[in-house]
């Protein structure tokens, strides 16, 4: 199957790549995995004044799941924590032209962002309730 | 094309998670005898159909029903016959492991380390096996009753082995 050159490209040069302090109150972690394969994606952000600062990842997985997650890295940064919480899996389907067997990858990484976000709110108290609920009626729409 | 039977109705084999390989493969072989082009040369349209559509079920059928996972699959979706599981959920814990091996293997791969990778590879063997042996027990039991609790522990039996198996196959 070939890959779109936006995929070789984040593939090959992945952002972001690292990891942050777990145990940094500021710090959110995500952790995600695609059964339909077995991959393993973790991804964290850094909030400070409610914008995602700095986000790591480390994705194994497939090429699609690695740009995937690297994307999503790039696109949250300078985001506000609401604002990343409404990437969809479908831009990302669309920004690396990824085809249907791939897109679980996609929303590997949309996961991995809710993940990341549920967890920092957690350490802060915030109830993540409405996320979760959200999230809930996205899977449904999605399958 | 609705199916009007499973699988195992294809091959006659009682519907269950152990299947006798070499039974599987004896029958597989004098079913698709039975419907191979060549007596078909002067069949109607519609026989040469319906024995193409047959082959393709002969076909799919045994190599769903050859491979232990993808047994375990369909056999899990028949006992389900439409209830919806979770279909990401694992045991508590377990994704953090996976993540934790899989670093492992990195590390391993940046520094060789033949005896460590060797007991890498025995340590998700033994877990893989442990996968097998809960799954022949849950499907024995879910078999006899199929409830809920069930059928979702057998889901995140199945997604267990996904990972593992991505696992060994660095290993390899």
């Amino acid at each position: 199957m070939a890959y779109s050159n936006k995929v070789i490209d984040h593939y090959s040069n992945p952002r972001n790549v690292g990891v942050l302090d777990k145990s940094d109150p500021n710090v959110g972690t995500g952790m995600v995995g695609a059964p339909e394969c077995g991959d393993v994606m973790k991804l964290q952000i850094k909030v400070e004044n409610d914008v995602i600062v700095d986000a790591k990842f480390k994705t194994f997985g497939c090429g699609s799941a690695i740009a995937s997650s690297s994307l999503a890295t790039e696109w949250i940064k300078g985001r506000t924590v609401d604002d990343a919480m409404k990437i969809r899996n479908t831009e990302i389907v669309q920004e690396l032209s990824l085809p249907p067997v791939k897109i679980h990858c996609s929303v590997l990484a949309e996961d991995a962002i809710k993940s990341a976000i549920a967890d920092y709110k957690r350490k802060h108290g915030q109830a993540a309730t409405t996320q979760q609920q959200e999230q809930q009626t996205q899977q449904q729409a999605r399958s | 094309m609705t199916p009007e039977r499973d699988y195992f109705q294809v091959f006659g084999l009682a519907r269950g998670y152990a299947v006798d390989l070499a039974e599987l493969d004896a029958r597989y072989e004098r079913l698709s005898f039975d419907v191979h082009p060549d007596f078909f040369a002067a069949a109607t349209p519609a026989e040469k159909q319906r024995a193409e559509r047959l082959a393709a079920e002969l076909n799919a059928g045994y190599r769903t029903l050859r491979d232990e996972p993808e047994r375990a699959a369909y056999l899990l979706g028949l006992l389900a016959a439409g209830r919806a599981l979770d279909t990401r959920q694992l045991p508590a814990g377990f994704l953090q492991q996976m993540f934790a091996l899989q670093e492992q293997v990195d590390e391993l791969e940046a520094a060789p380390e033949p005896a460590a990778k060797a007991e890498l590879g025995r340590a998700v063997a033994a877990r893989l096996d442990a996968v097998r042996a809960e799954r022949v027990a849950l499907f024995a039991r879910a078999l006899a009753g199929a409830t809920p609790e069930l059928l979702q522990a057998l889901q995140s039996n199945v997604n267990c082995e996904k990972y593992l198996l991505r696992l060994q196959a660095r290993l390899a």
